[in-house]
Protein backbone atom coordinates (compact mmCIF):
# COMPACT_ATOMS: atom_id res chain seq x y z
CA UNK A 1 0.00 0.00 0.00
CA UNK A 2 1.34 3.43 -0.72
CA UNK A 3 2.03 5.70 2.10
CA UNK A 4 -0.01 9.30 1.78
CA UNK A 5 2.37 11.77 0.30
CA UNK A 6 2.35 14.67 3.19
CA UNK A 7 5.17 16.96 1.72
CA UNK A 8 4.20 19.15 -0.48
CA UNK A 9 6.80 21.66 -2.94
CA UNK A 10 5.53 24.97 -4.58
CA UNK A 11 7.64 26.07 -7.51
CA UNK A 12 6.89 29.28 -8.27
CA UNK A 13 8.24 30.86 -12.14
CA UNK A 14 8.14 34.47 -12.36
CA UNK A 15 6.78 35.68 -15.62
CA UNK A 16 9.00 38.61 -15.42
CA UNK A 17 12.13 36.53 -15.19
CA UNK A 18 10.87 33.88 -17.42
CA UNK A 19 10.98 37.08 -19.91
CA UNK A 20 13.73 38.64 -19.49
CA UNK A 21 15.85 35.33 -19.76
CA UNK A 22 13.73 35.13 -23.12
CA UNK A 23 14.25 38.39 -24.04
CA UNK A 24 17.84 38.26 -23.13
CA UNK A 25 18.52 35.30 -25.59
CA UNK A 26 16.55 36.92 -28.32
CA UNK A 27 18.88 40.05 -27.85
CA UNK A 28 21.79 38.13 -28.41
CA UNK A 29 20.51 36.22 -31.11
CA UNK A 30 19.82 39.20 -32.31
CA UNK A 31 22.86 40.95 -32.16
CA UNK A 32 25.47 38.29 -33.80
CA UNK A 33 23.38 37.98 -36.78
CA UNK A 34 25.08 38.58 -40.32
CA UNK A 35 24.85 42.76 -41.33
CA UNK A 36 21.81 43.05 -43.98
CA UNK A 37 19.22 41.33 -41.91
CA UNK A 38 18.53 43.92 -39.95
CA UNK A 39 14.52 43.34 -40.40
CA UNK A 40 14.84 39.91 -39.09
CA UNK A 41 16.81 41.09 -36.87
CA UNK A 42 14.89 43.16 -34.73
CA UNK A 43 11.83 41.05 -35.61
CA UNK A 44 13.75 38.57 -33.42
CA UNK A 45 14.46 40.84 -30.84
CA UNK A 46 10.96 42.21 -30.71
CA UNK A 47 10.18 38.91 -29.43
CA UNK A 48 8.21 40.11 -25.74
CA UNK A 49 7.09 43.70 -27.62
CA UNK A 50 3.89 44.56 -28.11
CA UNK A 51 1.20 42.22 -30.32
CA UNK A 52 4.53 39.74 -30.04
CA UNK A 53 4.28 39.34 -26.30
CA UNK A 54 0.42 37.49 -26.77
CA UNK A 55 2.06 34.87 -28.79
CA UNK A 56 4.54 34.68 -25.73
CA UNK A 57 2.10 34.17 -23.17
CA UNK A 58 0.54 31.69 -25.07
CA UNK A 59 3.36 29.28 -25.27
CA UNK A 60 4.80 30.16 -21.76
CA UNK A 61 0.75 28.91 -21.02
CA UNK A 62 1.92 25.68 -22.79
CA UNK A 63 4.71 25.08 -21.98
CA UNK A 64 4.26 25.09 -17.92
CA UNK A 65 0.62 22.85 -18.83
CA UNK A 66 3.35 20.65 -20.28
CA UNK A 67 5.93 20.56 -17.34
CA UNK A 68 2.43 20.21 -15.25
CA UNK A 69 1.84 17.24 -17.11
CA UNK A 70 6.02 15.76 -16.98
CA UNK A 71 5.57 15.89 -13.10
CA UNK A 72 2.17 14.14 -13.21
CA UNK A 73 3.27 11.70 -11.00
CA UNK A 74 3.31 14.30 -8.21
CA UNK A 75 1.67 17.15 -9.65
CA UNK A 76 -1.69 14.99 -10.66
CA UNK A 77 -4.80 17.22 -9.54
CA UNK A 78 -8.30 14.85 -10.11
CA UNK A 79 -10.82 17.58 -11.78
CA UNK A 80 -13.85 18.73 -9.77
CA UNK A 81 -17.11 17.42 -10.39
CA UNK A 82 -17.72 20.05 -12.51
CA UNK A 83 -14.48 21.72 -14.21
CA UNK A 84 -14.87 24.85 -16.68
CA UNK A 85 -11.93 26.16 -18.62
CA UNK A 86 -11.82 28.90 -21.44
CA UNK A 87 -9.41 30.34 -23.82
CA UNK A 88 -9.21 33.91 -22.92
CA UNK A 89 -5.51 35.30 -22.76
CA UNK A 90 -4.65 36.24 -19.74
CA UNK A 91 -1.32 37.25 -18.39
CA UNK A 92 -0.28 35.57 -15.02
CA UNK A 93 2.38 37.19 -12.45
CA UNK A 94 3.73 33.90 -11.48
CA UNK A 95 2.94 30.15 -12.96
CA UNK A 96 2.96 28.08 -9.78
CA UNK A 97 3.31 24.59 -9.95
CA UNK A 98 2.24 22.50 -7.01
CA UNK A 99 3.39 18.85 -6.48
CA UNK A 100 2.80 16.32 -3.64
CA UNK A 101 6.15 14.38 -2.82
CA UNK A 102 7.42 11.16 -0.82
CA UNK A 103 8.69 12.04 2.38
CA UNK A 104 12.32 11.15 1.28
CA UNK A 105 11.70 13.10 -1.95
CA UNK A 106 15.16 15.27 -2.25
CA UNK A 107 15.34 19.01 -2.11
CA UNK A 108 18.61 18.62 -4.62
CA UNK A 109 15.98 17.17 -7.06
CA UNK A 110 13.80 19.71 -6.30
CA UNK A 111 16.43 22.51 -7.31
CA UNK A 112 17.03 20.55 -10.35
CA UNK A 113 13.53 20.26 -11.89
CA UNK A 114 12.69 23.66 -10.98
CA UNK A 115 16.26 24.76 -12.98
CA UNK A 116 15.31 22.57 -15.66
CA UNK A 117 11.07 24.05 -15.91
CA UNK A 118 12.57 27.21 -15.94
CA UNK A 119 15.13 26.37 -19.16
CA UNK A 120 11.92 24.11 -20.55
CA UNK A 121 9.85 27.17 -20.38
CA UNK A 122 12.13 29.97 -21.83
CA UNK A 123 13.96 27.39 -24.89
CA UNK A 124 9.90 26.22 -25.83
CA UNK A 125 9.13 29.48 -26.27
CA UNK A 126 12.56 30.63 -28.45
CA UNK A 127 11.77 27.79 -30.20
CA UNK A 128 8.31 28.38 -31.10
CA UNK A 129 8.88 32.56 -31.85
CA UNK A 130 11.66 31.59 -34.31
CA UNK A 131 10.15 29.50 -36.10
CA UNK A 132 7.91 32.28 -36.93
CA UNK A 133 10.46 35.23 -36.88
CA UNK A 134 13.68 33.33 -37.91
CA UNK A 135 13.60 30.24 -38.97
CA UNK A 136 17.20 29.09 -39.31
CA UNK A 137 17.62 29.34 -35.54
CA UNK A 138 14.40 27.48 -34.69
CA UNK A 139 15.96 24.04 -35.05
CA UNK A 140 18.69 24.93 -32.27
CA UNK A 141 16.28 26.13 -29.62
CA UNK A 142 14.05 23.18 -30.36
CA UNK A 143 16.79 20.86 -29.62
CA UNK A 144 17.65 22.62 -26.07
CA UNK A 145 13.69 22.34 -25.45
CA UNK A 146 13.98 18.68 -25.85
CA UNK A 147 17.27 18.12 -23.87
CA UNK A 148 15.93 20.74 -21.54
CA UNK A 149 12.65 17.94 -21.81
CA UNK A 150 14.63 15.06 -21.36
CA UNK A 151 16.31 15.88 -18.73
CA UNK A 152 13.42 17.50 -16.41
CA UNK A 153 12.46 13.32 -16.98
CA UNK A 154 15.91 11.47 -15.97
CA UNK A 155 15.53 13.73 -13.24
CA UNK A 156 12.29 12.18 -12.32
CA UNK A 157 13.16 8.68 -13.06
CA UNK A 158 16.20 8.76 -11.42
CA UNK A 159 14.29 9.66 -8.21
CA UNK A 160 12.01 7.34 -8.97
CA UNK A 161 14.82 4.43 -9.18
CA UNK A 162 15.46 1.06 -10.39
CA UNK A 163 12.77 -1.24 -9.15
CA UNK A 164 14.23 -5.36 -8.55
CA UNK A 165 12.37 -7.88 -8.86
CA UNK A 166 13.65 -10.65 -6.34
CA UNK A 167 14.01 -14.10 -8.34
CA UNK A 168 11.58 -16.41 -6.09
CA UNK A 169 8.36 -15.29 -4.50
CA UNK A 170 9.17 -16.47 -1.50
CA UNK B 1 7.25 54.94 -26.66
CA UNK B 2 6.77 57.40 -29.19
CA UNK B 3 8.89 59.73 -30.70
CA UNK B 4 7.86 63.27 -32.96
CA UNK B 5 9.72 64.06 -36.06
CA UNK B 6 9.41 67.39 -38.21
CA UNK B 7 10.62 68.40 -41.45
CA UNK B 8 10.31 71.64 -41.80
CA UNK B 9 9.97 72.78 -45.17
CA UNK B 10 11.05 76.09 -45.36
CA UNK B 11 14.39 75.02 -43.83
CA UNK B 12 14.53 72.31 -46.59
CA UNK B 13 13.90 74.75 -49.23
CA UNK B 14 16.63 77.10 -47.69
CA UNK B 15 19.10 74.15 -47.70
CA UNK B 16 18.36 73.50 -51.04
CA UNK B 17 18.61 77.00 -52.03
CA UNK B 18 22.46 77.27 -50.40
CA UNK B 19 23.34 73.69 -52.09
CA UNK B 20 22.57 74.23 -55.32
CA UNK B 21 23.61 78.38 -55.24
CA UNK B 22 27.12 76.44 -54.39
CA UNK B 23 27.16 73.85 -56.52
CA UNK B 24 26.22 76.70 -59.59
CA UNK B 25 28.72 79.22 -58.52
CA UNK B 26 31.29 76.50 -57.94
CA UNK B 27 31.01 74.86 -61.58
CA UNK B 28 32.85 76.52 -64.60
CA UNK B 29 30.67 78.32 -67.47
CA UNK B 30 29.84 76.50 -70.00
CA UNK B 31 29.51 77.87 -73.50
CA UNK B 32 26.70 80.21 -73.63
CA UNK B 33 25.21 79.68 -70.11
CA UNK B 34 25.69 80.75 -66.78
CA UNK B 35 25.60 77.75 -64.50
CA UNK B 36 24.53 79.75 -61.80
CA UNK B 37 21.05 80.84 -63.17
CA UNK B 38 20.22 77.20 -64.22
CA UNK B 39 21.00 75.45 -61.27
CA UNK B 40 19.88 77.52 -58.40
CA UNK B 41 16.56 77.38 -57.46
CA UNK B 42 14.05 80.29 -57.11
CA UNK B 43 10.94 80.84 -55.76
CA UNK B 44 9.78 80.92 -59.68
CA UNK B 45 10.94 76.83 -59.20
CA UNK B 46 9.15 76.26 -56.32
CA UNK B 47 6.19 74.86 -57.85
CA UNK B 48 8.70 72.08 -58.78
CA UNK B 49 10.30 71.69 -55.72
CA UNK B 50 7.05 71.54 -53.60
CA UNK B 51 6.55 68.22 -55.85
CA UNK B 52 9.62 66.69 -55.29
CA UNK B 53 9.33 67.76 -51.82
CA UNK B 54 6.09 65.34 -51.45
CA UNK B 55 7.84 62.75 -53.13
CA UNK B 56 10.49 62.54 -50.94
CA UNK B 57 7.62 62.45 -47.74
CA UNK B 58 5.85 59.73 -49.45
CA UNK B 59 9.10 57.70 -49.69
CA UNK B 60 10.25 58.59 -46.09
CA UNK B 61 6.56 57.40 -45.05
CA UNK B 62 6.85 54.32 -46.91
CA UNK B 63 10.08 53.46 -45.40
CA UNK B 64 8.59 54.53 -41.75
CA UNK B 65 5.52 52.98 -42.03
CA UNK B 66 5.89 49.96 -39.69
CA UNK B 67 6.17 52.63 -36.84
CA UNK B 68 3.78 55.48 -38.01
CA UNK B 69 1.24 56.29 -35.79
CA UNK B 70 0.16 59.59 -37.18
CA UNK B 71 1.25 62.12 -39.82
CA UNK B 72 0.54 65.15 -40.71
CA UNK B 73 -1.49 66.49 -44.25
CA UNK B 74 1.93 67.69 -45.77
CA UNK B 75 0.78 67.08 -49.36
CA UNK B 76 -0.16 70.19 -51.26
CA UNK B 77 -1.03 68.79 -54.71
CA UNK B 78 -2.39 72.69 -56.25
CA UNK B 79 0.44 75.85 -55.22
CA UNK B 80 2.60 75.46 -52.70
CA UNK B 81 2.20 75.98 -48.84
CA UNK B 82 5.66 76.75 -47.41
CA UNK B 83 4.68 76.54 -43.66
CA UNK B 84 2.70 72.88 -44.44
CA UNK B 85 5.81 70.68 -42.63
CA UNK B 86 6.47 67.02 -42.61
CA UNK B 87 5.73 65.58 -39.31
CA UNK B 88 5.42 61.98 -38.04
CA UNK B 89 4.69 60.09 -34.93
CA UNK B 90 6.14 56.87 -34.67
CA UNK B 91 5.14 54.18 -32.08
CA UNK B 92 8.41 52.47 -31.53
CA UNK B 93 8.75 49.44 -29.30
CA UNK B 94 10.03 49.31 -25.52
CA UNK B 95 13.11 47.97 -26.46
CA UNK B 96 14.55 50.72 -29.07
CA UNK B 97 17.00 52.63 -28.05
CA UNK B 98 15.06 56.51 -27.68
CA UNK B 99 19.05 58.34 -27.60
CA UNK B 100 18.82 57.95 -31.15
CA UNK B 101 15.48 60.02 -31.55
CA UNK B 102 17.71 63.28 -32.09
CA UNK B 103 20.04 61.87 -34.92
CA UNK B 104 17.17 60.23 -36.89
CA UNK B 105 15.16 63.76 -37.02
CA UNK B 106 18.63 65.06 -37.94
CA UNK B 107 19.11 62.36 -40.91
CA UNK B 108 15.60 62.83 -41.55
CA UNK B 109 15.89 66.41 -42.44
CA UNK B 110 18.76 65.38 -44.33
CA UNK B 111 17.24 62.85 -46.54
CA UNK B 112 14.67 65.18 -47.59
CA UNK B 113 17.56 68.21 -48.75
CA UNK B 114 19.50 65.69 -50.56
CA UNK B 115 16.25 64.10 -52.19
CA UNK B 116 15.12 67.44 -53.52
CA UNK B 117 18.71 67.99 -54.55
CA UNK B 118 18.81 64.69 -56.90
CA UNK B 119 15.70 65.20 -58.27
CA UNK B 120 16.52 68.99 -58.95
CA UNK B 121 19.89 68.00 -60.59
CA UNK B 122 18.30 65.38 -62.48
CA UNK B 123 16.63 68.29 -64.80
CA UNK B 124 19.79 71.24 -64.19
CA UNK B 125 22.70 69.50 -63.48
CA UNK B 126 22.99 65.58 -64.65
CA UNK B 127 26.31 64.78 -63.15
CA UNK B 128 25.74 65.67 -59.87
CA UNK B 129 22.70 64.13 -59.66
CA UNK B 130 23.31 60.49 -58.92
CA UNK B 131 25.92 61.41 -56.40
CA UNK B 132 22.82 63.18 -54.22
CA UNK B 133 20.82 60.33 -54.92
CA UNK B 134 23.56 58.57 -53.02
CA UNK B 135 23.25 60.84 -50.36
CA UNK B 136 19.78 60.63 -49.73
CA UNK B 137 19.73 56.97 -49.25
CA UNK B 138 22.36 56.26 -47.44
CA UNK B 139 20.76 59.24 -44.60
CA UNK B 140 17.34 56.71 -45.50
CA UNK B 141 19.49 53.04 -44.73
CA UNK B 142 21.05 55.04 -41.52
CA UNK B 143 17.60 55.71 -40.65
CA UNK B 144 16.20 52.21 -40.99
CA UNK B 145 19.43 51.06 -39.15
CA UNK B 146 18.59 53.42 -36.63
CA UNK B 147 15.37 52.62 -36.00
CA UNK B 148 16.07 48.96 -36.14
CA UNK B 149 18.25 49.11 -33.47
CA UNK B 150 17.31 47.50 -29.92
CA UNK B 151 18.88 48.28 -26.41
CA UNK B 152 19.50 44.67 -23.71
CA UNK B 153 16.74 44.04 -21.64
CA UNK B 154 17.20 45.23 -18.31
CA UNK B 155 17.59 42.54 -15.16
CA UNK B 156 14.00 42.59 -13.22
CA UNK B 157 14.23 43.46 -9.48
CA UNK B 158 12.03 41.33 -7.99
CA UNK B 159 12.03 39.73 -4.80
CA UNK B 160 11.10 36.08 -3.46
CA UNK B 161 7.58 35.80 -2.26
CA UNK B 162 7.97 34.13 1.61
CA UNK B 163 6.53 30.55 1.92
CA UNK B 164 7.44 26.88 1.06
CA UNK B 165 8.22 27.26 -2.31
CA UNK B 166 11.15 27.81 -4.70
CA UNK B 167 10.89 30.55 -6.88
CA UNK B 168 12.50 31.53 -10.28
Amino acid sequence: MLKERTKSVRLEFLRTQLLYDIKNIAYVEGDVMEEGKQHTRHQVQDIGEKGNIDLVTRMMDVAVAECVEMLYPYSKKEVDSSTYMDDILQETDRYIVEMLVPDDFSRTTVTLIERYIHEFICYRVLAGWFTVSAPDLASKWLAKQEAAEVAIKDTLNARIGRVRKTQTPF
Amino acid sequence: MEIELKVNKLQVFDEVAKTTAYVGHKMPPAEGTDPYTTIFTTDEDQEMLERYWNEAANSATDTLKEYVSALSEWSQPHGTDPTNDYEVTLDMTSNWDARLATTIQSSLFSYFVNYVCAKWFMLTNKSEAEGYTALATGHMDDIISKLYHRVRPQRPNDTPSIGLGMSH
